[in-house]
């Protein structure tokens, strides 16, 4: 059996089971789930995150979507552009409970978690500042 | 009290009113047949025809429902309805689904969709995400019977894209 002949209700269904890196992978195996990923809706998550961590004295950029985390290595404004445009294609929608965001101005500009979360539905938001022209 | 269920292939299944309850669809053709747990009578002289469901899938439904008929019913929350529920597949679950293949699985899912057993709907959909985990694009082709039609080229641009969130 082939899995896209199967009624698009169970399709959905899945798609919003799948977890996001497999949805990544689900991208590449044929046009059809390419474009069934970007335009499906990734589903439900208690929580997510976007912070900064330090690797090695560097620090460095996240992001989790529940229990998967993706840990960029590159934060070069290059980088933060493709993973904001690349996110268009992984889903439609995605909601969450809980979104935190705790980022360090100086290693991400402040604008990439406004474009990163464009069209998030999040229950609660919440927005670690480190300073007071963060605040502003 | 027990309710009759008729198969597409014209198989009987007499089974526990409780368990056909399980079934908004069977519980809304017993509605409208004014069949009552209470009226023993009415639940003797009707059967409810299942058109859409084989003998072969219908027992494997009702050995699942005979095992969640004690199941304290899940409320359903508003986020729940939008997308995805941490939906935890138990022991007993995974052991009942662990031996079908894709086909079968997918048959059982297009009856529990039929019948509108949610839990059953959700253990298969589960199921089939848990086969997909971590597994590399061409192993989910070969799985699930997938023609890829992505030029290497394309394939090798959407890596390019997509590897700074691979581990």
């Amino acid at each position: 059996m082939d899995i896209l002949s199967l009624p698009d209700v169970f399709i959905r269904q899945l798609m919003r089971t799948i977890g996001i890196k497999d949805r990544m992978r689900l991208r590449l195996t044929c046009r059809t789930f390419a474009n069934l990923v970007s335009e499906s809706h990734a589903g439900y998550f208690a929580s997510g995150h976007i912070f900064t961590y330090c690797d090695n004295e560097v620090d460095k950029l996240a992001i989790a979507f529940g229990e998967e985390v993706f840990k960029i290595s590159d934060n070069t404004e290059d980088q933060l552009h493709q993973i904001v445009h690349f996110r268009k294609h992984l889903f439609r929608g995605v909601s969450f409970r809980k979104f935190t965001i705790t980022l360090k101005a100086h290693v991400v500009p402040l604008n990439f978690s406004f474009h990163f979360t464009d069209g998030f539905k999040i229950g609660v938001l919440w927005y670690h500042v480190n300073s007071e022209s963060e605040l502003e | 009290p027990n309710v009759k269920l008729v198969t597409s292939d014209n198989e009987e299944f007499v089974v526990d009113f409780r368990i056909a309850k399980m079934s908004v669809t069977v519980s809304r053709l017993m509605e409208a047949m004014n069949m009552s747990e209470t009226d023993d009578a009415s639940l003797l002289s009707n059967s409810i025809p299942l058109p859409n469901v084989t003998k072969a899938v219908m027992a494997r439904v009702i050995e699942w429902c005979e095992k969640h008929k004690n199941d304290e019913p899940k409320e359903e929350k508003e986020n729940d309805k939008r997308g995805r529920t941490t939906h935890v597949v138990s022991d007993w679950d995974k052991e009942f689904l662990k031996n079908d293949e894709f086909g079968r699985l997918c048959q059982l899912m297009g009856a529990a969709n039929y019948l509108e057993i949610k839990g059953l709907f959700n253990d298969i959909s589960q199921t089939i995400a848990n086969m997909i985990h971590g597994k590399k694009s061409d192993e989910i082709a070969e799985m699930f019977n997938i023609h890829c039609d992505l030029t290497e080229a394309e394939k090798k641009e959407i890596r390019k894209k997509t590897a700074w969130c691979e581990d």
